[in-house]
C-alpha cells in the first residue's frame, strides 16, 4: 500500500479515515494491525480484504495496482484470494457446517475440481470434521469460530483477514483460536488480524498501530 | 452450475419460511387455479358448441322453418299450408349450390323386436338428410331415393335403438322390427357419435333416432304433407346469405307471398358466439390476471422483507466473493421459485378441480373441459410475474455494500 487515503461522506462533512498510509505485507507474514475504534483500522481491513476501493493511493496485490479495479474483478479476487474471519462469524443459520465451510465455492467463477477434498481438509485443521452435520445454532462460540475460519481456508486463500475474531470469545477459546491461526502461518498462509485487544497482538509476528488514520508504529515483536 | 446452486437456495430459504412463503404465494396458486378453471369452462362451453353446431349440419346448414304470419297477412292465415314436400321439391330445382336438401317429418313411436319395445323418435326422410344433419352409415345402405319412390319398408338404425332392441352379439342387418305395428326390415346401421363430458354426453341424442323413408311416413303414419323439418346444405358457407335469400326467392313463390316461413342460416350464431367467447374470455382472463397480480405484489413484497432481514447474510456472501450479479440471480431465483411453486400448485389444483367440476356438473354441457394451453399460460404467467416481482427486491439487494451490510444489525 503506498499513500492510501480513504475519506468517507458521511453526513453533512467528510470523515478522513485514513491518511496516506504505507503498508507493506509480505507473503507468510502474520501481523496484527492494533488501535482504538475510530482509528481507521477497518477501513485499512476493508481496503486490505478488497471490500472496498481508496479515494487516492495505490494498492499492490500480488505484484499488480488494483487500486483502480471494477467491484466484480475485486468480488473475484475477495473469492479466489482472501479468506474472511469475522467477530460475529457470521456463518448462515440456515446451513449445517459443511454447507457453510463450501459457500465460498458457490461463488467461484472458475471450476474448483478439489474443493470437497479441500473443505474436508480444512474442517480437519479446525478439529470440526465430527460436527460437519450441525447446525451453527448447535455450536458453541468457539467452535462456530473454527467452521468460520474453516470456510476461510475452503478457497485456500493467498491472505486471512481476520476482524477481531476473538471479540465474542472467552480467553480460554480465544487463546486456541489464537493458536489456529499461529498454526496456519506457521503452515505458511499470510495472517493480518485487526484487534484492539493488545494481548492478542503479542501473539503475532509483527504490530501496526493504527490511531488517526495513520500508522504510528510498525514493528515486529518477540513472543 | 451456479444457476442450479441459486435456485437451490432459493428453496431452501422458501422452506425455511414455510408459512411466510405459502401465504405470499397462496394468491398466485389462487390465480392460477382460476384462470385455468375458467378457461376450462370457456373451453368447454365453446368446444361443446363447436361439436354440437358441427354434428346437427354445421354451418352450411340453412333451415327453412315455419313462422308467423307478418300482421297485414294474418287474414290470410288459412291458406297457409306450412313447409311441405313441394318446397323441398322447388329448392331442389331452382337453387343450384345445394349440396343436399332435407325435408324431414318427425314422430315419437314405440319400436319393437326381439320383444323388447323402444320408445325412440322416427324421422321420415330422403337421402339428403344423411348430408346435411350429418349421419353416417357404418353398416349396410342409406335410406335412398328409390325407397322413397317405393314407399319401401325399410329402417335405418341408430345405435342407441340397437342396443335398446337388439342382443349385444346379435347383428340387425335384414331383421324385422316394428314401427307403430308396421314391421320395416333393417338395411343400415348408423355411427356412434359421442362427446363425453363426465356422465355426460352431449351427443347421445344423436343415436336415439330411426330412419324410414319419408313417403312411407307419410303413408302409413302421418297423413300430412306437412313437414316438421326442411334443411339444406350449402356447397361453399361464403356463399351463404346469396343462397339463404334464393331459397327465401322460390318459397316466396311457392307460398303465393305468403311469409308463413323463415330461412334461418347459422350465421347469426356464429356471431354471437364469437362475441361471446371473446368476452367470456377477456373477462376470464382479466380475473385471473388482476389476481396473479396480487400475488406479484404479495411476493415482491415478501422479498423485500427478506432482504433487509439477510442484510448479514448477503454482506457475506459478498465478502466470500459473490458478484452484485450473483446476488441479483439469488434473489431473483428465490422469487421464481416461489411463484413457480404457487404455479405449479395452481395448475396441480385446477387439473383436479376441473374432473371434480365435471361429476358435479355431470348433466350439463356446460361443464368445463382441462386445457393444456390454459395449464400452461397460467404457470408461465406465473414465472413471469415471479420474474417481475423480483427484480426490484434482487436489484435491491445487488446494490447493498458488503461494509455495510456486515455491520447491519
Amino acid at each position: 500500500m503506498k499513500q492510501v487515503t480513504k475519506h468517507y461522506r458521511m453526513g453533512g462533512g467528510i470523515v478522513r479515515a485514513l491518511n496516506g498510509v504505507d503498508l507493506s505485507v509480505p507473503p507468510g507474514d502474520f501481523v496484527a494491525v492494533v488501535g482504538p475504534s475510530g482509528s481507521g483500522k477497518s477501513t485499512l481491513m476493508h481496503l486490505l480484504g478488497f471490500l472496498d476501493q481508496p479515494t487516492a493511493g495505490t494498492i499492490f496485490f500480488e505484484g499488480g495496482d488494483v487500486s483502480k479495479i471494477s467491484a466484480n474483478e475485486r468480488a473475484r479476487i475477495r473469492s479466489e484470494k482472501i479468506g474472511f474471519v469475522f467477530q460475529s462469524f457470521n456463518l448462515l443459520p440456515r446451513l449445517n457446517v459443511r454447507q457453510n465451510v463450501l459457500l465460498p465455492h458457490y461463488y467461484r467463477k472458475s471450476p474448483d475440481p478439489g474443493v470437497k477434498e479441500r473443505a474436508q481438509e480444512a474442517l480437519a485443521t479446525v478439529g470440526m470434521v465430527d460436527r460437519e452435520h450441525h447446525r451453527p445454532n448447535q455450536l458453541s462460540g468457539g467452535q462456530r469460530q473454527r467452521v468460520a475460519i474453516a470456510r476461510a481456508l475452503t478457497n485456500s486463500p493467498s491472505l486471512i483477514l481476520a476482524d477481531e475474531p476473538t471479540g465474542n470469545l472467552d480467553s480460554v477459546t480465544a487463546n486456541s483460536i489464537l493458536d489456529l491461526f499461529t498454526e496456519l502461518n506457521r503452515q505458511g498462509r499470510t495472517v493480518i488480524i485487526v484487534t484492539h485487544d493488545a494481548h492478542v497482538a503479542s501473539r503475532t509476528r509483527r504490530q501496526v498501530h493504527v490511531a488517526d488514520g495513520k500508522i504510528l508504529s510498525d514493528d515486529a515483536c518477540i513472543s | 452450475m451456479y444457476l442450479l446452486n441459486a435456485i437451490w437456495h432459493g428453496l431452501g430459504q422458501i422452506w425455511a419460511h414455510k408459512l411466510r412463503s405459502l401465504l405470499s404465494l397462496f394468491s398466485v396458486f389462487l390465480g392460477v387455479a382460476s384462470l385455468i378453471v375458467i378457461l376450462g369452462f370457456i373451453q368447454g362451453l365453446f368446444t361443446g358448441w363447436q361439436v354440437g353446431i358441427y354434428e346437427s349440419g354445421g354451418i352450411e346448414k340453412i333451415a327453412i322453418t315455419d313462422d308467423i304470419l307478418p300482421k297485414k297477412q294474418s287474414h290470410l292465415k288459412a291458406m297457409s299450408k306450412g313447409r311441405t314436400q313441394e318446397d323441398a321439391d322447388v329448392i331442389k330445382k331452382f337453387c343450384h349450390n345445394l349440396t343436399a336438401v332435407s325435408p324431414e317429418i318427425d314422430l315419437d313411436t314405440t319400436v319393437i323386436a326381439n320383444a323388447k319395445t323402444y320408445g325412440v323418435r322416427t324421422q321420415g326422410i330422403g337421402p339428403g338428410t344423411f348430408i346435411t344433419n350429418r349421419y353416417e352409415v357404418v353398416k349396410g345402405r342409406e335410406i335412398t331415393d328409390r325407397d322413397v319412390q317405393q314407399h319401401s319398408l325399410v329402417a335405418v338404425l341408430g345405435t342407441a335403438a340397437v342396443e335398446a332392441l337388439f342382443r349385444p352379439n346379435q347383428d340387425p342387418m335384414g331383421k324385422m322390427i316394428s314401427v307403430n305395428g308396421v314391421s320395416f326390415t333393417v338395411v343400415g346401421l348408423l355411427k356412434k357419435y359421442s362427446m363425453k363430458r363426465g356422465k355426460y354426453d352431449g351427443l347421445e341424442s344423436k343415436n336415439r333416432i330411426v330412419f324410414i323413408p319419408l313417403s312411407t311416413m307419410q303413408d302409413r303414419f302421418v297423413p300430412t304433407k306437412k313437414l316438421t323439418w326442411l334443411n339444406v346444405q350449402v356447397k361453399d358457407a361464403d356463399i351463404i346469405d346469396q343462397t339463404a335469400q334464393e331459397i327465401a326467392n322460390v318459397i316466396t313463390h311457392t307460398h303465393r307471398g305468403m311469409k308463413d316461413f323463415r330461412v334461418e342460416t347459422r350465421g347469426s350464431e356464429l356471431e354471437s358466439y364469437n362475441s361471446m367467447r371473446s368476452g367470456f374470455e377477456i373477462t376470464g382472463q382479466a380475473i385471473g390476471f388482476v389476481t396473479l397480480l396480487i400475488g406479484g405484489v404479495g411476493i415482491a413484497n415478501l422479498m423485500l422483507a427478506s432482504v433487509s432481514e439477510r442484510m448479514r447474510e448477503i454482506g457475506l456472501c459478498k465478502a466470500v466473493g459473490a458478484t452484485s450479479g450473483d446476488i441479483f440471480v439469488q434473489i431473483l431465483a428465490e422469487a421464481i421459485c416461489l411463484s413457480a411453486i404457487g404455479g405449479a400448485m395452481g395448475v396441480g389444483v385446477g387439473a383436479v378441480m376441473i374432473p371434480v367440476l365435471q361429476s358435479v356438473m355431470a348433466n350439463s354441457m356446460f361443464s368445463p373441459l382441462f386445457s393444456i394451453t390454459a395449464g400452461m399460460v397460467g404457470f408461465c404467467f406465473s414465472l413471469f410475474i415471479g420474474v417481475v416481482a423480483g427484480l426490484y427486491p434482487a436489484f435491491q439487494a445487488s446494490r447493498l455494500d458488503p461494509i455495510e451490510a456486515l455491520r447491519y444489525e
